[in-house]
């Protein structure tokens, strides 16, 4: 992006780039999402009926029979080296032009911004990331998604972040420098893998029901838990055309505490290999961000394990999961000095 | 307002428990401070566990939703902070004067009796029984606050349920004798030299015999003012910092804004963040902030230099 005629000011931008989901916070008050999807008209027709080149969101979604549809970040990472790789690099580009739009930035002025991306994210990807950034905004910077969220909150010092994110949780321990790759650890078992667990129990509860892993997803969303008590989930499945209720709380159960061995086990790894004298400070200060953290109770639940398995532990949910990563990044590029951005330009 | 089919009830809001807890005993803070009034209302449910042994937890839990609902419509929900304890609801109301609190406390026993609840094909009859306590009994502390409504829930269950009892201090004549010399004494102007007094005459052993206890607490109390008010004296300084900052900013920002306005005649918001930006001295941990600034920039300047060819292998520990 030139920088002529740019000297009005600069929109700060705090992007946070996910599987399902991308988010931007802006200095313009601007805060924006969209689910991770992009879709491209399958041919000359469907772009006519379409009247565009390119589809966002549950918009694309909506549209998806029309569409070659692409969640770029599946996994928490852009696929790279496979067959469809550089469709989906161009898929990636492309939602980050369009969350930045969506951030309405003026001509006038320049644009900043700072990507959380996953933490464990490979160079091949973060390197994708920034070339695709690199086309919408004047300067970009990337940090890790975990450390946005933990910045955002002043948790500068001996924090743990467990981020759970749609293709990947990530667990990330901070100790007032950046975090490194032995801070950092990600597991595979985010929301997406809650649906697939659920989806799988479904299959045996509500025998000749019809369900997209949308209509799964929804129910979790609407009635996940993993606590002992909760809210009956009701859902109405169609079976042979006909609407029909099922009770699926004992799956939705079941399915969303397959989540919390893991994680407590990756905390075990980040607490044990931390300096002795203050794993006990770390495992007090443990956040729960992201998404997947809305599953009720699960704070409680991770702390109960934390208490088995590594004899004590306090987890505090963080009040907006969905844009803790990108107000955060936005506060670091809030923070950052003027020269650091010019320097990257 | 938290739910309460779940273990942890913060489900549907930001706040876990002990949270909202904190909170009200914030707002207590402030109405004491200001001056504004306010209500405690502790709501249980008549035979509830009965009803739980009868008809199952999960129709509990339906009873408490309900009333939980009726709750929420029948207040300005900005002005309600409600948790579950228990088997019981706590909520707390500011802003209210105490007839309004005595009308609310009605209006949920009314409501409460109006509610349908169908267990095994039977309409089931759902009282309510309310403790209340309101500001104007002049509580010292929340925990105070909160035992008070306690104790005139139980006085409404008592009286037989399907009713709201206020919270009444007892007269002065009941209340245990009141120590001499009288509560006003630090608060007087020469609040300092009265105490000083006292305290000669309680060291020479003159005064009432009582009058060592009652000299200790005061002495705690006047100690604990003094440090409070120190503590906030540091406070007001960094607020005032930040307001001059804040103050300083908005005239940039206003200059900005009108050069904006003036020039391209184009729709949006600009950012003019760039005159404004930044850490400030007074941001909390800045050395510390401006570390992690620093080596998120240099994992990024390396980062970039790879791409553009002049490095060799991908970095370990870029950010
Ligand atoms: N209320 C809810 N209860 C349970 N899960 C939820 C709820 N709301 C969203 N989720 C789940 O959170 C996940 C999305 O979280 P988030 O948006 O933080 O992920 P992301 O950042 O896009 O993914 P990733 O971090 O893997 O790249 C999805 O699996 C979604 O189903």
């Amino acid at each position: 992006m030139s920088d002529k005629n740019k000297d009005h000011g600069v929109l700060y931008l705090g992007i946070d780039l996910g599987t399902s989901r991308t988010s931007v916070s802006a200095s313009n008050g601007e805060r924006e999402t969209v689910s991770s999807f992009v879709g491209y008209p399958k041919d000359v027709v469907a772009r006519k009926l379409l009247g565009t080149d390119v589809l966002y969101g549950d918009h694309a979604l909506e549209k998806r029979l029309s569409l070659n549809l692409f969640r770029p970040l599946s996994k928490g990472v852009i696929h790279t080296g496979e067959e469809d790789s550089d469709d989906n690099m161009r898929a990636a580009g492309d939602l980050i032009g369009e969350i930045i739009r969506r951030a309405k930035p003026r001509k006038d002025e320049l644009v900043y911004a700072v990507i959380g991306a996953p933490a464990e994210a490979s160079f091949t990807n973060k390197e994708a990331i920034l070339k695709a950034a690199r086309e919408h905004v004047d300067s970009v910077m990337l940090c890790s998604e975990p450390f946005a969220v933990a910045y955002g909150l002043d948790y500068l010092d001996d924090v743990l972040v467990i981020d759970i994110g749609a293709g990947t949780v990530d667990l990330c321990r901070m100790h007032g420098t950046m975090p490194e790759e032995t801070d950092q650890l990600t597991l595979t078992s985010g929301g997406d893998f809650v649906d697939a667990a659920f989806t799988e129990r479904l299959q045996k509860t509500c025998k000749g029901a019809t369900f997209s892993t949308r209509m799964v997803k929804e129910a979790k969303e609407r009635f996940g838990s993993v606590a002992d008590s909760m809210e009956p989930a009701v859902v109405h499945f169609p079976v042979n055309g006909k609407p029909t209720s099922f009770d699926v709380t004992e799956d939705l159960r079941e399915a969303c505490r397959l989540i919390i061995p893991p994680i407590v086990e990756g905390l075990g790894k980040l607490i044990g290999s931390f300096d002795p004298e203050f794993q006990d400070r770390l495992k007090n200060r443990v956040l729960l961000a992201g998404g997947g953290s809305q599953i009720r109770g699960l704070d409680t639940a991770i702390e109960t394990h934390m208490h088995e398995q590594l004899g004590g532990g306090k987890v505090q949910r963080i009040e907006e999961p969905m844009y803790g990563g990108a107000n955060g990044a936005l506060k670091i590029a809030h923070d950052m000095p003027a020269d650091y951005w010019e320097q990257l330009k | 307002m938290a739910d309460f089919r779940s273990d942890s009830p913060t489900s549907g809001s930001l706040f876990s428990p002990e949270e909202i807890r904190r909170l009200m005993a914030a707002e207590f803070d402030r109405t004491v401070r200001f001056g504004t009034p306010m209500a405690l209302l502790e709501i249980a449910v008549d035979r509830l566990g009965y009803l739980h042994d009868l008809y199952g937890e999960e129709s509990k839990f339906e009873i408490l939703n309900q009333i939980n609902e009726l709750l929420r419509s029948s207040t300005r929900s900005s002005d309600l902070l409600g948790v579950p304890m228990g088997d019981r609801i706590v909520a707390a109301v500011t802003h209210i004067e105490r007839p309004y609190a005595e009308a609310l406390a009605q209006r949920l026993i009314s409501g409460t009796r109006g509610l349908a609840f169908d267990a095994d094909g039977r309409q089931l009859r759902i009282t309510a029984s309310i403790g209340l306590a309101h500001s104007e009994s002049g509580f010292d502390t929340f925990a105070e606050m909160v035992a008070a409504a306690d104790a005139a829930r139980r006085s409404a269950i008592d009286a037989g349920g399907d009713r709201f009892e206020l919270f009444v201090a007892s007269a002065p004549a009941e209340a245990p004798p009141a120590p001499t010399p009288a509560p006003e004494l630090t608060t007087m102007p020469g609040g300092d030299m009265l105490l000083n007094e006292t305290l000669r005459r309680a060291l020479a052993g003159e005064g009432p015999t009582d009058l060592a206890q009652d000299l200790l607490k005061r002495v705690m109390d006047e100690v604990e003012e003094r440090y409070s008010s120190a503590s906030s004296d540091g406070r007001t300084e960094l607020l005032e910092r930040r307001v001059a900052k804040l103050g300083d900013m908005l005239e940039r920002t206003e200059t900005q804004l009108r050069g904006v306005l003036a020039g391209s005649g184009e729709s949006g918001v600009a950012s003019v963040y760039r005159e404004v930006q930044g850490l400030g001295a007074e941001d909390s941990g800045v050395e510390q902030k401006r570390d992690l600034l620093k080596a998120i920039f240099d994992a990024n300047l390396r980062m970039q230099r790879m791409t553009d060819g002049e490095g060799q292998a991908p970095p370990s520990q870029e950010s």
